[in-house]
């Protein structure tokens, strides 16, 4: 019978992990840009200065990017592929881009209110 | 014209429960997350209705660390509650007691889960069978995963930064949300361990 530790065939480790990159990557630099932006928001109150909560975001912001051109570079290897290869890749791409959608939208918050009145 | 002006200056600066945006917050995520957990539960039933065999062609998963996973998480709900009301009463040292000892849980729990994951003797891509499970086990993994994030940044905030009590509702919050954690993981430990023993 099989099992989850019998042989199995496997699919290119590389391409799974650019693919998986970005269906649990970019929601986790998410997760890090909130957890960021918690973790200085009393320094940006402190300093008057929202930078503390803008620059952070726009960092990751940038590396979600990179990790969406480096997700659709795989997705494009993955269509060839075979199932589950293209829907993966397709997922990957998609999560990426609403990931850059939801931080650019995290940003847009501390540019337009002083949370710190 | 005459203005009128209220003065709110003597209204609290915080609040607890249903009276905190947080809790509004957390309860709206309560919401969203629940609605998925229900939908893969149901596309879960729908794939055991469209074939005799059940599981298909696979062993059920082993009880073994399932169960452990069971028993820690529910464990777990005890220093998660005294945390809760630690900081209810503003009581900081032991709301940053109890919310480490969560923290400890959670990772206790995650070590099993990822034995868990050995013995589902089926593959991620063997059948839908497979994808299912998988995809069940993984998405309640990610909320064990991001909530250990979560409460491990506000645990090193209790002991590194300015404590003021709207840290405390953050860890009440924090403490109603791994109640929702808990609280997902008992019906799909039924569906993925149980029902396909007893059905």
């Amino acid at each position: 019978m099989s099992s989850s530790t019998s042989p199995h065939a496997s699919f290119d480790p590389w391409l799974l992990a650019i693919l998986f990159l970005g269906i649990i990557g970019a929601p986790l630099l998410w997760l890090i840009a909130e957890q960021t932006g918690y973790t200085l928001a009393y320094q940006a109150c402190d300093a008057r200065s929202t930078s503390w909560v803008i620059v952070p975001t726009v960092g990751v912001l940038a590396i979600v990017g990179l990790v969406t051109f480096v997700v659709f570079r795989g997705h494009r290897t993955a269509s060839t592929g075979r199932l589950p290869l293209p829907l993966l890749g397709w997922l990957g791409v998609g999560m990426a881009v609403l990931m850059i959608v939801v931080m650019a939208a995290s940003a847009i918050a501390p540019m337009m209110l002083s949370p710190c009145d | 014209m005459t203005t009128r002006v209220l003065d709110v200056s003597r209204l609290p600066s915080f609040a607890f429960g249903h009276r905190s945006i947080l809790w509004w917050a957390t309860m709206g995520m309560i919401l969203i997350e629940g609605t998925a957990f229900g939908l893969l539960a149901v596309s879960y039933i729908y794939l055991k209705w469209r074939v005799p065999e059940w599981p298909p062609g696979f062993a059920p998963p082993d009880l073994v660390w399932g169960t452990v996973t069971t028993i820690i998480i529910l464990a777990s709900a005890l220093p998660n509650e005294l945390a809760r009301r630690a900081a209810e009463r503003l009581d900081v040292p032991r709301a940053r007691l109890w919310i480490w000892v969560s923290v400890i849980f959670a990772i206790a729990f995650c070590v099993t889960r990822a034995l868990e994951f050995t013995t589902l003797n089926v593959w991620w891509d063997s059948n839908a069978y497979g994808s299912i499970v998988w995809f069940l086990l993984g998405t309640h993994t990610a909320h064990v995963v991001t909530d250990i994030l979560d409460t491990g940044v506000l645990s090193t905030m209790l002991l590194i930064a300015p404590i003021d009590a709207n840290r405390m509702v953050d860890v009440a919050e924090n403490a109603s949300y791994y109640y929702f954690v808990i609280a997902s993981w008992l019906p799909i430990y039924v569906l993925l361990y149980l029902a396909p023993r007893l059905v």
